[in-house]
């Protein structure tokens, strides 16, 4: 045993200082991150429950002293309402749904990867598989973080345990995310175990749970996207679950490339884990372009969505492809992180760009004579910045979350 | 606002302690009930409901006076209803009327007296109570009125019409007893040509029967936005092919519009084009002939054959359709076809249509003209007076509560506007009205001369050195819920003549532009929080309407009895004294008055001389009978006490004259109920309204028709109470009195004369040129004129009135929606604004909505917040009645 | 039980906006040009000023029998109570907004002063007291009839059952009860129904309203 490993359940604690914990050169980048994101938060925060909000009630309250102080949260309100409101009626999910899409479908696509290599007893994944799903898992957690920053009024999540709704989509998150995360920490436990006899025993059932999970959970985000019917772009996906598994492969890869040629670059097995890689993201490129062609998506053509439409094909899916012959990966993975991410928003964006408010059919309605001028052909509201920088937290935070495992439990050398 | 800061539910937190919220987190129980939180509100709105007082009240929000339902709950209004009793408003309330709370409970609301302590205009005021503001003002104004040797006229009044009428009989008390003659109120900015023309015609202006209309022509009465009760309510549930057909002319593409059966646009200012050659029609067709039209023509009108002469031989022969198409860009075809339809319309529904004229009727210089073209076809198709038509009607009894026992005071000098009016100009200028914009004008220059000259006081005669003879300054103006600044044509200009005034008085609930130029301002209650005076309506369905007090005045706000009666009595002795030395005649009394003599000394409370106490204190006996000679034959002194005219408050009135005109019974409905008309009293019998809400009973099978229902079921007026009777030919073509009158061309500075019938004047029409827009100003239906400027419940709705142009002609200048412009006018004055551009208007035409754009800075949501009409309208005035012309603004755009 | 629906003759609509500020004032509703639980939407169509029209569509939640913001609401915050009326408990809403999304009316928006997802809720609390909405009682023409669709005598049975209508959005399914009284003027309906929207007339919308009212009835909460 090296020195300054503790062992503990059939796992190798690393013994490391505060200093090794928490002040290395990843996780001061994630700091940088999470105080973007900090900034974000508290404005956020600040505007939900610090923020004075007036209503009529509010109005018939007034008097002689809190009569300025009214009178500056009314004015605010009724001229500048657009530049303090967080969530227009028209477009109720924007960029936290689509970190959370893009962080969480990656992740877990990854962890499926992961599994399926290990499925098929590949020699890197049992080099690899622990940190991967590590990574997986950590990526997961963060896209998690962005919808948590989504609801408006997290103090009443305990309704959803107090009063379940099983018919719908999003309250079979709590379900299905209560096993998976725990589900997943297991698999990534029996990866990394001291205990071989056992972990050998349960390699095969794990995995192919695990296997199954995965692909429950992109059934439900499919579910959950497709209840929303009016949203004709969302239900006009075909297995849109199946869209949401390729897609997230494809981000998958490019985490797990980019994380191989940032931090695994010394190991023996690198040039191995980053050919299957390689291989991988060829082929999940090659099924989505043929889920893509299949489903007759083709370009949505009015701005900003066909540049959303387009940074995915090109740089998502497209020019990772090319690199990827010209061995060019590293360079390609950073693509399809930013293509996918564009793929995301494009989900998001677009299934809310069709204005719900054409009821007459004859064309979208304005809400007053002067709201006319404002109508356009399609719905899409910039993202604030304290969402932006919120993003940018929730991936400090992704990466916050596998620095510390990777620190204290190594899971970049497991022990195969 | 609750005062239990709740995390979950921000109600308007406080600046308060965090502490606050901590503890009221941890006192919501966490783990509540499913469910509770929507019981629990929906249980405390029940609550609410039941446990709340409902006070019958009327709105105040615009001049219509709807009848409302106020629901109080702990002493604040939470919500108003509308009153289906009476009829007026047909159990509705607009936008404005929901909005009443906003008035209300406006946070910028006057809290407490203020005076004036920066530079006039600085908006710097310290807040004082009521008895320091009120003895501020009496003794600057028995000073005023001292100096200016007992000329009341001095003092200037002003009274705007959202004051509703229902409280301007207690401030014309106050005017009567100050005995001032220049008064001034709405009429020459708001509906004076058409009041004028119509009546002048028909005697009556009338309103319009929309129940029975079968045919509506209306030229620019934008009904679906200028909302007047009932006509608004009538008209538009028999549009689309319900019963009426109506077509709408106008320069814009307005909310009526989208309900005419046909929308025609005009090019502004040419409406009498169209109407003459509408009249040029009807007699060169012989409409006139009809059946219908002849026998009630035959019967009714005077002047037939003059009208058939001047529209075939005289000036009218010309005003053919082709002629108007020429000008009003109308086709004459379509002129002749409206012509033979309104004829067939009137014929066939026995004159059931109506050629609506418009409240607002300032628009151009032409506009006397065009009501009286208006009034005139109406005549002739027989529309006048009859169901469907143009009902002249007439109220129910009822008493007035003017004073009308006070002196005529003889230093009191005749009215300002009208007695400097130049000889020939404004033929029809209204002698007890007056025009805004000549009272203005004329007074700053007085008031600029008189100032330069060293403020002299008057010689013996009233005549002042520097001012020409019959010009006195007018040194104090009161303006009770009135806003010129933002109702009259060029806002600096009334800037500069409110400065020129040593007192300006402002009683309102904001500080609005006039207030903000005020030296005293006296925080004024709201509707909500007064009892007014029963008025009487006279509609196709006459009736009573009560305001009561709904809520107790807020902050330090008291309504204007208090403060006409609580100055009165301030004022009334030293007045008395000033008037009393300023009429001694030595010559007649042959008696010397001492310097310091004050009669106030010697007046009982019922302002009966002391003699006793008079002889007492002065030993000359000759002097003694003087002074009581003069006091008590010369000036009837007891007649000079002003607070004579508040001995009976509001409610008392109200009551008495009920009581005294329509029985017990009939009282107390009315205080309760908030409406009257004789046979009420069984409806209320009958439980068709619930006792408690004051509203219709929950099961009222049909909500919608029980308003018209109610009143023909109970009313006990004979059916044709509306229709007036009348003998002989009562209606006049033609004016012979105005024939030959003179009026001074404003465009080309030179005398012209008045026709007994209307005339087309080239030189009374401005054209814009290439580049300019012609400036129509209107109303969207949540804004009465500047009132609300503040109300946070309207801004929510429409918190900007873009400038409208027509959206090719924006193209062409690179104008999107918001585009920042500057407006310049005839005056060379620049006002900033953003441009709406549209399809809805035309390219010569500038739409400019009302009620924006106050600059006032102790208004949070009113500075600036749009474009005020004052200032974009050039000082333009109607030549023949003096009202503003507003419309005749021409401007030019620029983009910035 | 009841269940409450609403018949609108949009025709008479001019757009005056009295409705949203009725409902501001019972419902207390948040300030802000867009946070009204009621609407008047604009149409504008045409090309000039000569050929050009505006229509004026009064709308609010359609409190749907099939409501699907019911069934994505993950905490059970949005619920239908007695009545059929749908409705948001705030203190069970976490505003993720899911709501919003499967609305197909975009009749919700986020009410920032009671920090929850807010709509129309048919004034529920004062119809009890006074039988009908704020917006119904304060309109100046009456395009609403606020009633019962259960009860044969009630203005609004009778209204529906003399009258063509139509709902909007009908290839949702999601049975919406707001019922759109057609304008008997073909030129103004040609003017304001686009090309799909079905006619229906009560007898044969009834047995559908009917089936799937009996079958959410069950969820009706006790209010």
């Amino acid at each position: 045993m090296e020195r300054g490993v503790k062992e503990c359940c059939g796992l190798n604690f690393k013994s490391v200082s505060f200093g090794e914990l928490f002040l290395n050169k990843t996780m001061l980048f994630a700091y940088v991150l999470l105080a973007v994101g900090l900034i974000g938060w508290i404005q956020i925060y600040g505007l939900r429950f610090g923020h004075d909000f007036v209503n009529v009630k509010d109005m018939i309250g007034v008097d002689a002293d809190n009569a300025k102080q009214l009178a500056l949260a009314m004015k605010e309100q009724i001229f500048g309402m657009h530049h303090i409101e967080e969530i227009p009626r028209t477009e109720p999910w924007g960029i936290f749904v689509a970190q959370y899409t893009y962080l969480l479908y990656g992740g877990s696509a990854l962890i499926f990867l992961t599994a399926l290599a290990e499925l098929f007893n590949l020699h890197i994944a049992h080099k690899a598989s622990a940190a991967l799903m590590t990574l997986g898992i950590a990526l997961a957690l963060g896209g998690m973080t962005s919808i948590a920053s989504d609801w408006g009024n997290p103090l009443n999540i305990y309704w959803m345990i107090l009063n379940p709704q099983p018919h719908s989509g999003m309250w079979m998150m709590l379900p299905l995310y209560s096993i998976y995360i725990p589900f997943t920490f297991v698999e990534i436990y029996f990866l990394m175990t001291n205990k071989r006899e056992l972990a050998k025993k349960l390699a095969l059932p794990l995995v192919v749970i695990g296997l199954g999970i995965d692909v429950a959970e992109f059934y439900i985000q499919g579910i959950l996207f497709q209840l929303n019917e009016p949203r004709h772009l969302w239900t006009n996906f075909p297995s849109l679950w199946l869209y949401f598994l390729l897609t997230g492969m494809v981000s998958g890869i490019a985490f797990a490339l980019i994380y191989a040629g940032l931090a695994l670059r010394e190991k023996e097995w690198y040039e191995e884990l980053k050919v299957t890689l390689r291989k991988a993201g060829i082929v999940t490129i090659i099924l989505v372009a043929l889920y893509e062609t299949i489903s007759g998506l083709a370009g949505i053509h009015e701005a900003p969505f066909s540049t959303m439409f387009w940074g995915y094909v090109v740089v998502g899916l497209a020019l990772p492809l090319v690199l990827f012959f010209i061995k060019q990966d590293f360079l390609a993975a950073i693509l399809m992180a930013i293509g996918t991410f564009s793929a995301r928003e494009l989900f998001v964006y677009a299934g809310n760009a069709e204005p719900m408010t054409n009821r007459f059919g004859m064309g979208p309605e304005a809400f007053s004579t002067y709201n006319v001028a404002e109508l356009e052909k399609v719905v899409y509201e910039n993202p604030h910045t304290m969402e932006v920088l919120i993003i940018i937290g929730c991936v400090g935070l992704g990466i916050a979350i596998f620095k510390l495992l990777d620190t204290l439990l190594d899971v970049s050398n497991q022990p195969h | 606002m609750s005062k239990i800061v709740d995390l979950k539910r921000r109600n308007f937190i406080k600046g308060s302690a965090a502490a606050a919220a901590a503890a009221s987190i941890a006192s919501t129980s966490a783990f509540a009930g499913s469910y509770d939180d929507a019981k629990n509100l929906k249980q405390q709105k029940e609550e609410d409901i039941k446990n709340a007082k409902y006070t019958t009240s009327v709105c105040g929000m615009c001049v219509n006076m709807c009848g409302i339902v106020a629901r109080n709950v702990n002493g604040k209004i939470t919500k108003i209803d509308p009153n289906p009793l009476f009829t007026k408003n047909r159990n509705f309330m607009c936008a404005r009327g929901n909005a009443g709370l906003g008035a209300a409970y406006d946070p910028d609301r006057i809290k407490k007296p203020m005076i004036r302590v920066g530079e006039k205009g600085s908006g710097k005021f310290k807040e004082v109570s009521w008895d320091e503001a009120l003895d501020f003002i009496a003794n600057k104004l028995t000073k005023i009125i001292e100096e200016e040797r007992d000329n009341r006229s001095t003092v200037a009044f002003g009274a705007g019409a959202s004051t509703g009428n229902m409280g301007d009989p207690v401030f014309a008390n106050l005017i009567n007893g100050i005995g001032s003659s220049n008064f001034i109120d709405h009429f020459s900015t708001c509906f004076a040509p058409s009041f004028l023309a119509n009546k002048m015609t028909f005697g009556s202006w009338g309103n319009g029967d929309f129940r029975h209309t079968k045919y509506q022509l209306n030229l620019g009465a934008n009904r679906a936005e200028g909302i007047v009760t009932p006509d608004t309510l009538d008209m538009f549930r028999r549009t689309h092919e319900r019963g009426m057909k109506t077509v709408y002319i106008d320069p814009r593409y307005t909310n009526t519009a989208t309900h005419a059966d046909e929308y025609i646009n005009i090019k502004p200012g040419t409406d009498l084009a169209f109407m003459l050659a509408m009249i040029y029609e009807t007699i060169h067709n012989e409409y006139y002939k009809l059946p219908y039209q002849s026998e009630y023509i035959a019967k009714n009108v005077k002047g037939m054959e003059e009208l058939i002469e001047f529209f075939t031989t005289g000036e009218g022969k010309n005003y053919t359709p082709e002629w108007a198409e020429k000008i009003t860009d109308i086709p004459a075809a379509t002129i002749k076809r409206l012509a033979k339809e309104f004829a067939e319309a009137s014929n066939k529904y026995k004159g059931a249509a109506n050629c609506y004229r418009s409240r607002k009727s300032t628009w151009y210089y032409q506009d006397y003209d065009f009501r009286r073209a208006q009034a005139i076809f109406n005549s002739i198709n027989g529309t006048v007076n009859v169901r469907g038509g143009i009902l002249l009607g007439r109220g129910l009894k009822l008493e007035k509560y003017e004073y009308e026992d006070f002196p005529i005071y003889d230093n009191a000098r005749p009215r300002i506007d009208i007695a400097t009016i130049e000889k020939g100009e404004y033929p029809l200028a209204n002698p007890v009205k007056g025009s805004w914009q000549v009272f203005r004008d004329h007074i700053l220059d007085i008031n600029t001369r008189w100032n330069k000259a060293g403020r002299p006081r008057p010689d013996e005669d009233g005549n002042y050195k520097g001012l020409k003879e019959g010009e006195y300054p007018v040194r104090s103006i009161f303006i009770y819920k009135q806003n010129p600044m933002q109702s009259v044509p060029d806002y600096y200009k009334t800037a500069e003549f409110l400065k020129s005034i040593d007192l300006v008085v402002v009683n309102d609930i904001i500080v609005n532009d006039t207030a903000f130029y005020a030296d005293v301002i006296l925080p004024d209650v709201s509707y909500l929080e007064r009892t007014s005076l029963v008025k009487s309506f006279a509609l196709s369905e006459p009736a009573i309407v009560w305001r009561s007090k709904a809520m107790e005045p807020m902050y330090d706000s008291k309504n204007i009895y208090y403060m006409c009666s609580n100055l009165a009595k301030r004022v009334e002795k030293p007045l008395v004294d000033t008037t009393f030395k300023y009429t001694w005649d030595e010559d007649d009394l042959e008696a010397k008055l001492p310097k310091d003599f004050k009669i106030s000394k010697y007046l009982t409370e019922d302002f009966e001389v002391n003699e006793a106490k008079l002889k007492a204190d002065i030993k000359d006996e000759k002097l003694v009978k003087a002074i009581i000679t003069h006091a008590n034959d010369d000036l009837e002194i007891e007649t000079y006490k002003i607070t004579n005219a508040f001995k009976e408050s509001i409610v008392d009135f109200n009551r008495r004259v009920m009581k005294e005109t329509y029985g017990e019974e009939a009282a107390k409905i009315a205080e309760e109920y908030g409406a009257y008309w004789p046979g009420i009293e069984g409806a209320i019998k009958d439980g068709v309204i619930d006792p408690k809400y004051k509203v219709l009973k929950k099961d009222t099978p049909d909500k919608h028709e029980a308003v018209y229902g109610i009143y023909e079921k109970y009313s006990t007026l004979p059916k044709d109470f509306p229709i007036l009777p009348k003998k002989g030919k009562w209606i006049k073509l033609a004016q012979h009195e105005l024939e030959g009158k003179t009026f001074k061309n404003p465009n080309t500075g030179k005398m012209e004369k008045l026709g007994k019938f209307p005339m087309w004047r080239d030189s009374l029409f401005r054209e814009p040129k290439e580049g300019e827009f012609k400036v129509v100003l209107g109303r969207h239906a949540y804004f009465t004129q500047s009132a609300g400027v503040n109300n946070a419940l309207l801004l929510d709705l429409m918190n900007y009135n873009y400038i409208w142009i027509n959206d090719e002609v924006a193209a062409k200048k690179g104008l999107k929606f918001k585009d920042d412009v500057i407006l310049t006018n005839k005056d060379g004055k620049e006002i900033k604004a953003k441009v709406f551009p549209t399809k809805r208007i035309r390219k010569d035409t500038a739409y400019i909505a009302t009620g924006f754009g106050s600059k006032s800075k102790l208004l949070t949501l009113g500075e600036n917040n749009g474009i005020s009409q004052a200032e974009v309208c050039d000082n333009s005035i109607d030549p023949i009645i003096g009202s503003a012309s507003m419309n005749e603004t021409i401007i030019t755009i620029k983009k910035v | 039980m009841a269940n409450y629906a609403m018949a609108l003759e949009y025709q008479n609509c001019i757009d005056c906006r009295a409705c949203e500020v009725a409902c501001k004032d019972e419902n207390q509703v948040m300030l802000g040009a867009d946070k009204q639980r009621i609407w008047v939407g604009v149409v504008e169509g045409g090309k000039t000023l000569a050929d050009m029209f505006v229509n004026f569509y009064p709308s609010q939640c359609n409190h749907c029998v099939d409501a699907p913001c019911v069934t994505v609401c993950p905490t059970g915050a949005s619920h239908f109570v007695e009545g059929g009326i749908v409705k948001v408990d705030y203190d069970m809403c976490i505003i993720c907004k899911g709501c919003m999304e499967a609305c197909p009316y975009e009749a919700r928006f986020v009410d920032e002063t009671r920090h929850a997802v807010d709509k129309c809720t048919f004034c529920d609390g004062r119809t009890q007291e006074f039988g009908t909405t704020a917006c119904s009682a304060t309109c100046p023409t009456k395009v609403r009839t606020f009633g019962d669709l259960d009860d044969p005598n009630s203005l609004l049975r009778k209204t529906l059952e003399s009258r063509e209508f139509f709902v909007l959005k009908e290839g949702e399914d999601t049975l919406p009860k707001l019922f759109y009284l057609v304008p008997q003027d073909e030129k103004f309906r040609k003017r304001t129904m686009g090309e799909g929207i079905k006619i229906h007339k009560w007898s044969d919308m009834a047995p559908k309203y009917e089936a799937a009212t009996a079958k959410r009835r069950t969820e009706w909460k006790e209010a």
